[in-house]
């Protein structure tokens, strides 16, 4: 198939070899009318568009990097793809925003990190088990009644968003905002994203001036307390760490349940058999990031370069579709079966390389709890007949609405 | 059999640890605290499987 004809020949670069570029829009997902699911999609893409390192005109033009062993090569060499730009479409030079510490490449990066690491780290979080699972226990229990519920709205983002803010040290009371900005900035609108990393930054910078007045239990306190190469970090540092968290690890979160919860639709026997056996849920989890995966981070070319068969100019975007490698049969046989008892091999649902998620450890707590207060209260939930899911393409994989139906326990 | 880690390498995914808790030490920020030991006898597979869990490759198995 002659892929590339599409596109009109003016469009593409000169350093750019037409037999590499693709139509595809991000924003659009690939046949996404016609398939209806937006990682079928990325696989499909591969199937007939093929796997490896792609330019496409849309969206400002930039490449894009959908093969598994191309993607893990790429996302450790951060000196040629860097992070310090990850705007598609780009924004100009002064709205594009930092976040501290992913827009940073090493060596800087590392001292940067580390605090971070030490929040986030496994036992570190352990802590905050009982807080979440109360949290998700009153917000599942709330809705088995009903025999319905619309899934994003009442538990996907009220859970990992309170979370956070509890976490963060920010008032509850400003949730429908942060839910507001956490959706723009998924947008490829650059004036709506420009606006929520300002409305972002902002808010992180009230909560820093309040903490400077008296310190509390919480995360934003201890980083304003932590150390960089012997001084603290600065009051617009502490706001990037802030930015970082927000839109990390918000929006991803929100949809590791929700297609979580979709696929279980999809699947009333694997219900019953994690229902019998709640030792399932880690594996129903690990399935569930790699089948699913949730952002494609957009890289900036640092130098010239060759790479994976093409030739990159300085300046070039690059978005690292991980969720398109997790689906690769190269790495994964039948990519598109959901199947808990895969043996495990590593998927890059969480990136690799110097920037892989900090986070981690606790979206996977936050999963697992949640499964386990699920499986606990909810009876076999199915789709709506009536009203169907909606997904949203772009830089990070989403369904926006996921209506469920369930029997009401007598 | 031998457990080799390129410990410089780590990022702290902390499967390895997931799997196997009591043979992959980790440090208070989640990194790998080791270089590698003896596999003690009876925990061959499952010191297979953890070091096959590691994102960024750095396990290494080492059959006597």
């Amino acid at each position: 198939m002659n892929v590339e004809t599409k596109v009109a020949r003016e469009a593409i670069p000169a350093h750019v070899d037409p037999a590499f570029v693709r139509d595809y829009n991000v924003f659009q997902g690939y046949r996404f009318d016609e398939i209806g699911d937006l990682h079928e999609g990325l696989f499909r893409m591969g199937e007939e568009l093929g796997r490896g390192i792609f330019w496409t005109p849309h969206n400002g033009g930039h490449w894009f990097i959908n093969d598994h062993e191309l993607l893990f090569q790429a996302v450790r060499k951060p000196d040629l793809f860097s992070s310090s730009k990850m705007t598609i479409p780009p924004m100009p030079p002064e709205q594009e925003p930092v976040f501290i510490p992913l827009t940073l490449d090493p060596p800087e990066h590392g001292p940067f990190r580390m605090p971070l690491m030490k929040a986030f780290a496994p036992d570190a979080i352990m802590k905050m088990e009982a807080g979440i699972r109360s949290l998700a226990r009153g917000l599942i229990e709330a809705v088995v009644p009903n025999g319905r519920c619309e899934f994003i709205d009442a538990i996907g983002e009220p859970l990992p968003v309170t979370v956070f803010m509890n976490m963060m040290g920010m008032p509850l009371e400003r949730m429908t905002e942060f839910r507001e900005w956490m959706f723009d900035m998924a947008s490829d609108d650059n004036a709506r994203r420009a606006n929520a990393y300002v409305r972002v930054t902002e808010a992180m910078g009230e909560l820093i001036r309040e903490r400077e007045n008296g310190r509390k239990d919480d995360l934003i306190s201890r980083l304003m307390d932590t150390d960089i190469d012997g001084r603290p970090p600065s009051f617009e540092e502490n706001q990037s760490y802030g930015m970082l968290l927000f839109t990390a690890g918000l929006d991803t979160l929100v949809n590791g349940f929700s297609f979580g919860v979709f696929e279980l639709t999809r699947q009333p026997a694997l219900q019953e058999r994690i229902k019998a056996d709640r030792s399932l849920i880690p594996a129903l989890i690990e399935e569930l990031l790699r089948r699913y995966g949730i952002p494609m981070p957009p890289r900036i070319v640092m130098h010239d370069a060759e790479f994976g068969g093409v030739h990159l100019k300085q300046g070039d975007r690059v978005v690292m579709m991980l969720p398109a490698g997790n689906l690769d049969p190269q790495s994964f046989e039948d990519p598109l079966r959901f199947d808990i008892d895969r043996e495990e091999v590593p998927h890059l649902a969480f990136n690799s390389g110097p920037h892989r998620c900090v986070g981690s450890h606790l979206a996977r707590l936050e999963l697992r709890v949640f499964f386990e207060e699920w499986f606990r209260a909810m009876p076999t939930v199915r789709l709506d007949p009536e009203d169907k899911p909606v997904y949203r393409p772009g830089l990070n994989l989403a369904i926006v609405k996921l209506p469920i139906i369930w029997d009401v326990p007598s | 059999m031998k457990i080799v880690i390129d410990k410089p390498n780590c990022v702290g995914h902390a499967r390895c640890a997931a799997i196997a808790p009591e043979l992959f030490l980790l440090d208070p920020e989640g990194y790998i605290a080791i270089t590698g030991f003896d596999v003690p006898e009876g925990q061959e597979a499952l010191a297979r499987r953890a070091a096959k869990a590691c994102p960024e490759r750095v396990i290494s198995v080492v059959e006597d």
